[in-house]
């Protein structure tokens, strides 16, 4: 087959079109595919990346910033084997990535231990699959309360409500049918902050089986009281009921919405902690992880450059466009602390819960979006299409 | 002695034949193989590749192969949501829908702009305008338009504008607005290249037959259906195959703009296929689905060469 | 009296139509020239609240942008080029040389029009892959991406271009062969100079789908930030959770301009009377 192709190609002779690729220098070049956002890839490519190939001489890194269709890039690049060697992706991603044997087991580099120590535990555990590291925490995130606070006081709270339930009966009270809190669809990262809140479950702790969790006296009734906060019109779900989307709404009818460090804020649009129910705040967890590709040439100097992106030098930098840090010893730090931003989400990590973690995410994603629209759109028995959820959530996790 | 010699002969034309053969090839060559080569290298060669994928258990990496008969398609069938019958629905659907509006706004505007005497340049360009706009940016465009709210220009020109609705509609969020949207956007990005069609279909219609009716006194409308339309039935034709073989390829529109939600009754093959090799990582049901969908045109194909065929035309 | 009256019912029409039609380019002129802070105004506007060119000359500015459309000018002319010269000479022959065979591999080629379009990415990222001396062949080249389009176009171009080919008359042709001259020889001097209207109308296509080609592209090119194409830079300022519409819509804008006056140009002599003579004809 391959002589087939050769000749075509010299039929063809195309091959003055290509960019001579120079031969073998000296410099060992890393590339690493990212989706750093507007303000955050300048930092990488102006600053990290000349910081990191100072001390680093003979290392050089090629950043390659991708969009919203990054995933499908990865898949592609690893059906072909043209694979960059690092890449910083969604720790949602990473075990699926992992089963498909496309990034290395990190734990067996040397110098993995000690990072390993340095990270949040949270979001290193997003790495684990089979009893291995595949990657390493890069940055975190977790959704926050977004408040808006002219309405918040038109509501009778000065700031953000400590409580759900004292916020539900001021919105019910003071403006009665006009939603005052927004999310935009039935997805995962929209609706599981809300299932938890209310007391759900998904999983066992290991994410191995779903009935008798999701299908739960307790998860039924958290969908039941959404429902009733929905219904007693003080929430609205934009894709059920085709109300303006939050991050527009949050600056003129909408209270409050939950969303993660990126949402530009103002003055008076501020993040807070979510507010308590039964006594009890959550929130979900989100970020990245750096992995190390099966088919790179320069693993070393990869995992050279991951220790890099971990350092505190690094992660500060980081932290001032927005992206909050994974190493311990930077959520204690000033910069944290004092933010006014950014200490209120290294708060509310501390209770974020992590989706279902499996290879088989995306899968499960879609089953319970499914679920979702059957419950909301379609008014289907909640029980009923939690236990049939669940069962086919065991299906997959049994995979 | 005569069999001998017929024998004889026999192998003689034989071997003028073959040689005939090979001369024929070589001429041909230098035309054909280039094409070939490529045809071979591009697309022959991934279709094989997908049969044997669609039968397979495809690990993406390793690229090995494990046979598993034809356990891809019947996953497919027997998913709870009934996500391939979705698909197949709303391809078949969205043939349906969008080519009758394109022929006839084509025509329409094809017939209004031929009659024109100056600013034909600027309507032509207008109306394909579209055709030549990328996908991703009309997808864009539209995503927006159809907002759910009062920041959709759609939702704000019927309520807030004109009147016509009550109440915003979350266009994109609903299986049969959702839909229609796409369906919209298909029409609209494909009126531009039907009227082109037609525009150059009417060229074709000799001007002294208008002359003829208009000394009959004939008119405008009278003239169209009993002149131009009859002449214009190749092109239609034409047209009409494109669309519908085209409606098994559409996939963007739904990509930016449903991604086939609620519950895949917005999905079509195309973006199934997709759903299922880059997010699920089933490839061998992906390639599944694109067996399914060429199986889908062949028929088509087949049944619109059948029905057509009395008319003259041919699909080839 | 009448007839003006219709004449103006007429053009009515016709500039309403056209209106409603264009309403969607007309929302992203006009919204490119705003600037939003990540969310688009409540209510819409069609008409901007302000004139400037802000948004422009940020993408401008970024050099990705004039990168990128050199890139998208040397990819869309090189496969505009050899598409045009390869379904030509394979057309040629499918049309004009008997040879055995010849009605079989047809017909394979029209049964591979039937086939769904990326659906072969994968294994074409393998055939491009190992091509080329590098481990990863030719993936991440402009050579790449323009032999993935000429070749995954070939089918349907050959398909095309038959149609026309077959429909010129055999006599020019016979003479240059009674003369002595060989297929080339009739091809260059009889084929090519008859065809060119509908040559050039498989060109102007070709032109505009290389044009605005966004999956493959992406799968090839996205791992070069170098040799990326126009559309692929456009989706990628769209951001992971924030994007700045006015950047999109500018940059969209600007990748228009060239196919507009490409196809302003060019409809009446090879769009129009291409078509004309020959798929739409009996």
């Amino acid at each position: 087959m391959k002589k087939v192709f050769t000749i075509a190609l010299a039929l063809i002779t195309l091959a003055s079109f290509r960019c001579n690729a120079s031969a073998e220098e000296t410099p060992v070049t890393i590339t690493f595919w990212h989706t750093y956002g507007d303000a955050e890839a300048p930092v990488i490519d102006e600053l990290i990346v000349p910081m990191f190939e100072a001390v680093n001489p003979g290392l050089k890194v090629e950043a390659v910033r991708q969009s919203g269709d990054f995933n499908q890039m990865l898949v592609a690049a690893l059906g072909a084997g043209v694979v960059p060697d690092a890449a910083r992706v969604d720790i949602t991603k990473t075990s699926a990535y992992a089963k498909l044997g496309g990034i290395v087991a990190m734990d067996e580099i040397e110098g993995f231990a000690a990072l390993k120590d340095a990270v949040l535990e949270g979001p290193l555990s997003t790495n684990l699959w089979n009893g291995r590291y595949y990657g390493l925490p890069l940055n975190t995130s977790c959704k926050a309360a977004v408040v808006n606070l002219e309405q918040m006081r038109a509501l009778g709270f000065n700031g953000a409500p400590a409580t759900m339930e004292e916020f539900i009966a001021a919105a019910m009270e003071k403006a009665p049918g006009e939603y005052k809190l927004s999310v935009s669809g039935l997805g995962d990262w929209d609706m599981y902050p809300y299932f938890w809140l209310f007391g759900g479950a998904l999983t066992d702790e290991g994410f191995t089986k779903a009935s008798g969790y999701l299908d739960s006296a307790a998860s039924v009734d958290a969908i039941k009281a959404i429902q009733q906060m929905h219904d007693g019109g003080v929430f609205t779900i934009r894709d059920v009921d085709g109300t303006p989307d939050a991050w527009d709404g949050i600056n003129s009818q909408y209270a409050m919405f939950f969303e993660g460090p990126w949402y530009p804020f103002s003055d008076s649009v501020v993040p807070a902690t979510i507010p308590s129910y039964n006594g009890r705040s959550v929130s979900i967890v989100g970020g990245e992880n750096i992995v190390i590709f099966s088919g790179s040439d320069e693993k070393e100097a990869a995992f050279t450059f991951a220790r890099f992106m971990l350092s505190e030098e690094a992660q500060l930098k980081l932290l001032e466009v927005g992206v909050l840090p994974a190493l311990k010893s930077c959520v204690e730090s000033e910069a944290v602390r004092n933010d006014p931003k950014w200490s209120v989400y290294m708060n509310q990590l501390s209770s974020a819960k992590s989706r279902i973690l499996t290879p088989q995410a995306s899968t499960v994603e879609q089953l319970w979006s499914d679920a979702m629209s059957m419950i909301f759109l379609e008014g289907a028995d909640v029980w009923e299409t939690l236990a049939m959820t669940a069962a086919e959530i065991d299906y997959e996790l049994a995979k | 002695m005569v069999a001998m010699d017929a024998r004889a002969a026999v192998k003689r034309a034989r071997l003028s034949i073959r040689r005939k053969r090979l001369r024929g090839l070589a001429i041909a060559a230098p035309f054909v193989l280039p094409g070939f080569a490529l045809a071979c290298v591009f697309t022959l060669y991934p279709t094989l590749f997908n049969i044997r994928v669609s039968l397979s258990s495809y690990h993406i990496v390793q690229r090995s192969m494990t046979w598993v008969g034809l356990e891809n398609f019947t996953e497919l069938f027997t998913d709870r949501g009934g996500r391939i019958s979705l698909a197949i629905r709303n391809n078949f659907l969205y043939a349906i829908v969008t080519t009758p509006f394109i022929l006839l706004f084509g025509l329409v505007f094809a017939v209004m702009i031929n009659s024109l005497k100056r600013f034909r340049v600027f309507f032509r360009t207008c109306f394909y305008l579209p055709v030549i706009t990328s996908w991703v940016i009309v997808g864009n465009v539209f995503a927006y338009m159809f907002n759910p709210g009062g920041a959709g220009l759609v939702n704000y020109a019927l309520v807030d504008i004109l009147g016509i609705m009550e109440d915003y509609v979350p266009w994109l969020q609903r299986t049969w607005t959702a839909n229609a949207v796409i369906w919209i956007l298909g029409i609209w990005k494909n009126i531009g290249w039907s009227m082109i069609v037609y525009l150059a279909g009417l060229q074709g219609v000799p001007a002294d037959l208008y002359e003829a009716s208009g000394i009959e006194g004939a008119g405008r409308a009278r003239q169209f259906i009993s002149i131009t339309a009859p002449m214009l039935k190749n092109t239609t034709f034409y047209v009409l195959v494109n669309m519908i073989i085209g409606s098994f390829g559409v996939f963007v529109q739904v990509l930016m703009l449903t991604g086939g939600n609620p519950r895949g009754t917005t999905s079509v093959l195309q973006y199934l296929l997709y759903d299922k090799s880059f997010n699920l990582f089933e490839f061998g049901q992906g390639a599944a689905i694109g067996v399914i969908t060429a199986i889908l045109v062949l028929i088509t194909t087949i049944v619109m060469n059948r029905v057509f065929r009395t008319e003259g035309g041919r699909v080839e | 009296m009448n007839r003006r009256a219709g004449r103006l019912v007429f053009m009515l029409t016709l500039i309403t139509s056209t209106f409603v039609f264009i309403v969607p380019f007309l929302f992203m002129v006009g919204n490119s020239f705003e600037e939003f802070s990540y969310v688009l105004p409540n209510p819409p506007r069609l008409l901007p609240s302000r004139v400037s060119f802000a948004a422009y000359s940020h993408v401008l500015s970024q050099s990705d942008l004039p990168r990128s459309a050199l890139n998208s000018v040397i990819i869309t002319s090189a496969a505009t080029l050899f598409t045009a010269l390869i379904a030509s000479l394979s057309a040629y022959g499918f049309a004009r040389i008997d040879f055995w065979g010849r009605e079989p591999l047809f017909r394979v080629y029209l049964a591979a029009l039937m086939i769904p379009g990326f659906l072969g990415i994968i294994p074409q990222f393998l055939v491009l892959q190992s091509m080329g001396a590098s481990s990863s062949g030719l993936i991440g080249t402009k050579a790449g991406l323009v032999l993935l389009y000429v070749g995954a176009g070939v089918c349907g171009n050959t398909f095309f271009l038959r149609g026309y080919m077959q429909a010129l008359p055999k006599e020019l042709e016979e003479a240059v062969l009674i003369d002595g001259g060989g297929h080339m020889t009739t091809f260059l001097r009889v084929m090519l100079p008859l065809a060119l209207p509908s040559i050039g109308t498989l060109a102007i296509f070709c032109l505009q789908g290389t044009w605005e080609e966004f999956f493959s592209a992406k799968v090839i090119l996205g791992g070069v930030q170098k040799n990326i194409t126009l559309p692929v830079m456009i989706q990628s300022l769209k951001g992971a959770h924030l994007t700045r519409w006015e950047w999109i819509f500018a940059a969209s804008i600007l990748a228009q301009i060239p196919m507009i006056i490409l196809f302003g140009f060019f409809q009446k002599r090879f769009v129009v009377a291409g078509i004309a003579e020959g798929a739409v004809k009996g």
